[in-house]
């Protein structure tokens, strides 16, 4: 008896040769078709809103890249100079008597300037740090950058010409009040990292300290390392106040009883600050041993300057090297060594 | 159905991460431009204080954006009038990131009209592309999740409801059309029949007179009443099957074999496999299919032998199972224009009127018993003949 054969040659559905008493499988293809396209097509337009919602949101234009800049011209009969807040006492004190020895007293023998030059007004601006110092050099903006550092590798690029000046001493200062005149360096450490808070004869302690760039932090830390790691925990937990220029923290020094920081010896002796200058065990900070080197923590001082303004600042360069500028700077504190002027 | 369920679900997909996203990128933009300004106040006093060289204190503008509490921000960048970067002494660990993909905001410093510095603070927006990313794929959980109970609680529910219908009028149909049937053949057995009979007998008793003539007109008379009884007879055995309420399907189908066999002169070989009884519905449309295929292969296909099948199949299914009926020839086969108009392509006589109805009828009731119907070729190689297979669910 003939069995009926699998329905692998059934024709397709189009002739209507195959029901299932619903729909015929091309109608249901065509369907499915249909809702996939559908579904798709409001995708699409989904993902379309979206891209449009977030286009509409878009913030303002980036930052374009930076233009680089034209040298600003110098100011007729003025000397402009500005940098590191360190060298400001120092810079004061010379430009005070650069314009005494002006051409109306260019016959007074104590003067290093030569007669007949025409000296130009010197004008010494408010601390912009050594970074800022040698930018404004570079741009032109000032004649003399003022630094208390080595140049950075990237600041060497810049073409500008380091002359140095001398050198100032990196001390710690306290305020008057403090009683205690001397203090070792594991003590130094324990109240820098916060292990003690008081002075050994008990009156407390307040550190203060500087930004992290400043250059007097670099300069007393090359000497004693160990006191970087606990400058830097001090930032991060917010222990310790932070100044961010010499004038503040000089101010804060005088106001803050029990108050302790590192500070410029120049600046203490050129203002006559009323500050304690604490020394070592045995090392007293003051010129002489800034000079035979047994005090160490101490710090370069220079300017930087353009080569095309080499010219205009050479009196006042001169005079900087001359022996009268030593002497008025180491009667402030500072170290000057003669006849450095390029 | 479909379409608005996959409509719905991407809406809920989309729509709350797409608002979110939206709501968090303005926020930024807004914080970014805020911050932007607020830098620019600062520096307003620095170039206030300092207004030839405020651009290098680098160490006093951190200061003071420290103070402002603005060395958080991911970028800053500063430009003065000239287009030169600002640069401001950051601490360490506050150096800004510039990135491409930041949100920036912007603002200007200007004093007396002229524009002195302008200040972006960028807003990464890579964060809030994450958490996007991670919302969407929240939703889209919950959309799929939903999708799913929308299109398959009610689509279950209306398939189910819709089985249920088309087994009901199934069975209401076909159940009126052999009461209908019964009926009609009932009255055509009882009025024309009888009828028809009565005036038999009368012109058989006038038959016995004595004019010359008689005879043979009556005689004709007749025979054409015999032929009208006998077409009584025939229709009414066409319009009910009294052997299915008395043999039950499988021995109609048996008896509807031999007839066929003795009156077509085909080889008809019957294989019915079916130990129970099937609703009078399924019954009555399997031995209607049987009965009209049977009929096409003796009128169409030039067959010389046929058979029938009936088989359960899928007894343990959990709707009960199927019967499968099948009836098979090795005639001249299917044509696709005939088989359309019921016509077999080796067929001389004129077009049966009839025929074109036989398989739409035989489609028309699978249809309403919720079934399959399969035509193919017969077996063989290479294959002849025709096959017609139907499968009814029993439920």
């Amino acid at each position: 008896m003939p069995r009926p054969p699998d329905t692998a040659q059934i024709p397709p559905c189009g002739a209507d040769f195959s029901c299932r008493g619903r729909l015929c499988y091309a109608r249901d293809l065509v369907d499915r078709w249909w809702n996939v396209t559908l579904g798709c097509g409001v995708v699409a337009r989904c993902l379309a809103g979206l891209v449009v919602l977030s286009a509409a949101c878009d913030g303002d234009a980036p930052p374009p890249p930076p233009t680089a800049v034209r040298p600003g011209a110098p100011e007729p009969g003025v000397l402009r100079l500005a940098g590191t807040g360190a060298m400001t006492p120092l810079i004061a004190r010379l430009s005070a008597a650069f314009a005494a020895c002006g051409p109306a007293h260019a016959a007074h023998p104590r003067c290093g300037c030569p007669p007949a030059a025409a000296a130009p007004r010197v004008v010494v601006e408010d601390s912009i740090g050594s970074a800022g110092g040698v930018r404004a050099a570079s741009d032109g903006a000032v004649d003399l950058g003022l630094i208390s550092r080595p140049l950075r590798p990237a600041e060497r690029l810049l073409g500008l010409v380091h002359v140095p000046v001398g050198w100032d001493a990196v001390v710690l200062a306290a305020h008057p009040g403090v009683s205690v005149g001397s203090l070792s360096m594991p003590q130094i450490y324990d109240l820098y990292a916060g292990r003690r808070r008081e002075f050994p004869d008990g009156s407390p302690a307040v550190v203060l300290l500087r930004d992290r760039g400043e250059s007097a932090n670099n300069a007393f830390e090359a000497t004693w390392p160990a006191l970087e790691q606990a400058r830097e925990s001090a930032y991060r937990t917010h222990r310790l106040r932070v100044l961010y220029h010499d004038s503040a923290m000089a101010e804060a020094l005088v106001s803050t009883p029990g108050a302790i920081g590192v500070f410029s010896l120049g600046a203490v002796l050129t203002y006559g600050l009323p500050l304690k200058v604490l020394s070592l065990p045995g090392v007293q900070p003051s010129l002489s041993s800034l000079r035979d080197g047994t005090w160490p923590a101490r710090r370069a001082l220079g300017f930087v300057v353009r080569p095309d303004r080499l010219a205009r600042a050479r009196p006042f360069l001169d005079f900087v090297a001359s022996a009268e500028a030593a002497e008025l700077a180491a009667a402030g504190g500072y170290w000057l060594e003669p006849g450095r002027a390029p | 159905m479909l379409p608005l369920v996959i409509g719905c679900a991407l809406v809920v997909a989309a729509a709350a991460p797409v608002a979110s996203h939206v709501q968090r990128r303005r926020a930024l933009l807004r914080a970014a431009r805020d911050d932007a300004e607020r830098v620019a106040v600062v520096l307003r006093g620095e170039i206030d204080q300092h207004p030839r060289l405020w651009r290098y204190d680098g160490v006093k503008l951190a200061e003071r954006l420290a103070e402002e509490g603005l060395l958080q921000v991911p970028a800053l960048v500063l430009r003065d009038d000239r287009g030169a970067e600002v640069e401001v002494a950051w601490p360490r660990a506050a150096q800004p990131r510039r990135e491409a993909d930041l949100l920036w905001g912007a603002a200007r410093v200007s004093v007396d009209g002229a524009i002195l510095a302008t200040v972006w603070v960028g807003q990464e927006v890579r964060p809030l592309w994450r958490e996007t990313a991670w919302l969407a794929a929240g939703f889209a959980a919950l959309a799929a999740v939903l999708g799913a109970v929308l299109y398959l609680l009610p689509m279950r529910v209306i398939r189910a409801a819709e089985g249920r219908i088309r087994g009901l009028m199934g069975r209401l149909l076909l159940t009126l059309q052999e009461e209908d049937r019964r009926r009609i053949a009932r009255e055509l057995h009882d009025g024309v029949g009888q009828a028809l009979t009565a005036a038999r007998l009368q012109i058989l008793a006038l038959s016995r007179t004595t004019e010359p003539n008689r005879e043979a007109r009556l005689r004709g008379v007749l025979e054409h009443l015999d032929q009208a009884i006998e077409e009584v007879r025939r229709a009414t055995r066409q319009l009910s099957v009294p052997a299915l309420g008395e043999l039950g399907l499988a021995g109609a189908l048996r008896r509807l074999c031999e007839t066929f066999a003795a009156a077509s002169g085909l080889e008809v070989d019957c294989d019915v496999d079916l130990d129970l009884r099937l609703p009078s519905a399924l019954e009555t449309a399997c031995y209607r299919i049987a009965q009209e295929c049977l009929t096409n292969t003796a009128r169409h296909a030039g067959a010389r032998r046929a058979a029938v099948r009936l088989l359960r199949v899928t007894a343990d299914g959990p709707d009960g199972g199927a019967v499968e009926l099948s009836i098979c020839d090795d005639g001249v086969g299917w044509s696709r224009a005939a088989a359309s108009a019921g016509v077999s392509p080796a067929a001389t006589s004129p077009v049966d009127p009839d025929a074109g109805h036989g398989l739409a009828g035989i489609r028309d009731r699978v249809e309403l018993l919720g079934g399959t119907l399969t035509l193919s070729a017969g077996p063989g190689t290479p294959p002849r003949g025709a096959c017609v297979t139907v499968r009814l669910p029993l439920q």
